[in-house]
């Protein structure tokens, strides 16, 4: 009896994870953080894995600290344009779905400006303010039960829900130019050498005075 | 006092103009008749104590009982209704009853009035409950309802469903007196002021003296917020395909008449055609209070568009007269 609960116990735990258990999104970089200067363009690489028989499609993603309202994960908070602006490269620019054959249940893509590959790229402003930007990646998607590439796909029946999310954390960091690094660096130093220089000046002069 | 001068007291005094003198002495007996129980009694005391004469002459004087006296039944203010001994009336009566008879007067309350207008019962003029009974008396009374003159406040919230007044609308307040308002917000909405007969109109707990009808409203404003949406649902035929749109309140203020403005479709894939949007724009939504969600549906027909044609889908939305706006553009997006 006592074994029976507690595999009913385990079997209510586990339930949860499995039901869970859909579609993930993890973007590259690994760190998730991307530190670049004023005025450059970065961006995210993806991974989506849809384990599920279902076929997901992306419609949308943004850049933004993401809250859950009413069940639904929404962008709560954009950058400021004065820092960045970010720009949907895997929905606007490509067609990603993912899920069984003849699909793939696992699609990743490299951040690549050139062939607007990647989650989306986020333009650094060039006089963003030093500093990061740390929110997700909110990504939209649609399931379908039939591939939309499948010639006999038919929206009206093989939708199965529409507005789904999936997140992943990331952050953006505006630093400044090595150059500039640099010249502050030179600037430390020279401020320490006149002080040092002015200490050994007062030294001596007192010295002579003595 | 001698006979004479009985004769001149009750000549003078009494007005009687017809007397009998007995012989004055203790063997006279004075018995009288109870007009209201008929008791008979002896109300004089024998010299001779208890003991009657063995032979008497007896003197016996008749009155008519007091009928017939006229009364008068009321209310103030006039025209109300009452009854008399279970008969309605709304104005005036004169019953006419006999002496010592039982009689019920009764009225109800409060009474309708002119339009924010009622009446209260206060007391009748003699002091008797609501509905009482009474005994005809032997002079004639007038017997009146008082009433007080109450008027209607009436009291709103503007908009709908951003605060909360006491009083509810509708309550009445007796004429001349002063009554207390008291407004409220809703999450989301903060009060901005009263319309209305108020004493201080920029304070939410105020007073208003009530000289007639009155009606007040109590004006909330909608707080900062913020709003999300997203396509959330699609369902129909090809020919009817209705979206269903899901606004999301970021808050911490209300998005008050919530609506979706603008939803355009570009097609980026397949053979070309022309969708048609048969909702009407803007698609009332409704007020969305802070961290909740409501939801709007718009229509397409898709005749003549292949099933796997994709499009760019971009609606735009606002709440709060425009204060709040915001948009969303999906891609991939199949009929």
């Amino acid at each position: 009896m006592r074994r029976q609960q507690r595999l009913l116990l385990l079997a209510g735990l586990l339930t949860p994870f499995f039901a869970q258990a859909a579609a993930v999104l993890t973007i590259s970089p690994a760190t998730r953080s991307i530190q670049a200067m004023q005025g450059n363009v970065v961006g995210w690489g993806f991974t989506i894995s849809n384990p599920d028989a279902n076929f997901l499609a992306v419609t949308s993603a943004d850049f933004c600290k993401t809250t859950v309202v009413a069940g639904i994960t929404v962008c709560d908070q954009f950058p400021d344009p004065s820092f960045g602006i970010f720009t949907d490269y895997i929905a606007q620019f490509n067609f990603i779905v993912a899920g069984p054959a003849p699909e793939n249940p696992v699609v990743s893509q490299v951040f690549n400006q050139a062939l607007l590959t990647g989650i989306g790229s986020f333009a650094i402003a060039p006089a963003a303010p030093f500093g990061t930007f740390s929110g997700q990646i909110l990504l939209t998607y649609d399931l379908y039960s039939r591939s939309p590439n499948d010639p006999l796909f038919d929206p009206g029946v093989d939708l199965i829900t529409t507005g789904n999310t999936l997140t992943a954390n990331a952050a953006v960091s505006a630093i400044p130019e090595p150059a500039t690094i640099l010249l502050v660096a030179c600037g430390a130093a020279a401020l320490v050498l006149r002080r040092r220089s002015f200490a050994g000046l007062h030294f001596h002069e007192t010295a002579r005075e003595l | 006092m001698m006979i004479g001068e009985v004769a001149d007291l009750l000549i003078r005094d009494y007005g009687v103009y017809n007397a009998l003198s007995t012989d004055g002495g203790g063997s006279v007996s004075l018995a009288m008749e109870d007009p209201l129980t008929h008791v008979r009694s002896l109300v004089n005391s024998q010299s001779n104590g208890a003991f009657a004469r063995e032979v008497a002459t007896s003197l016996a004087v008749f009155a008519s009982s007091m009928t017939n006296v006229t009364h008068t039944v009321n209310t103030s203010p006039s025209g109300l209704s009452f009854s008399v001994d279970g008969s309605a009336y709304t104005s005036a009566q004169s019953p006419t009853w006999s002496y010592g008879s039982s009689h019920t007067i009764a009225t109800t309350s409060p009474q309708p009035g002119p339009p924010g207008t009622q009446y209260s019962f206060n007391n009748w003029s003699d002091t008797g409950a609501i509905s009482h009974s009474l005994s005809g008396g032997a002079s004639s009374t007038t017997y009146t309802a008082n009433f007080d003159t109450q008027y209607q406040v009436a009291t709103a919230v503007s908009p709908a469903g951003a605060g909360t007044v006491t009083p509810a609308t509708g309550s009445y307040a007796t004429a001349g007196s002063t009554v207390g308002l008291q407004a409220a917000a809703n999450a989301g909405y903060s009060f901005q002021g009263w319309t209305g007969p108020v004493a201080n109109p920029a304070n939410a707990s105020t007073t208003a003296t009530v000289t007639g009808p009155i009606s007040v409203t109590a004006n909330f404003t909608a707080g900062p917020t913020g709003l999300s949406g997203l396509i959330t649902g699609k369902s129909g035929p090809g020919n009817a395909r209705t979206s269903t749109i899901t606004l999301t309140n970021l808050g911490p203020g209300a998005a008050n008449a919530a609506s979706i403005n603008s939803f355009t479709l570009t097609q980026t894939s397949g053979a070309a055609c022309t969708p048609v949007i048969t909702s009407p724009l803007p698609v009332l939504v409704g007020n969305i209070m802070p961290s909740a969600s409501a939801s709007g549906s718009v229509t397409v027909d898709f005749t003549g568009c292949a099933p796997a044609n994709r499009y760019t889908v971009a609606f735009t939305y606002s709440a709060n007269a425009g204060v709040v706006t915001g948009s969303k553009t999906l891609y991939n997006q199949f009929q």
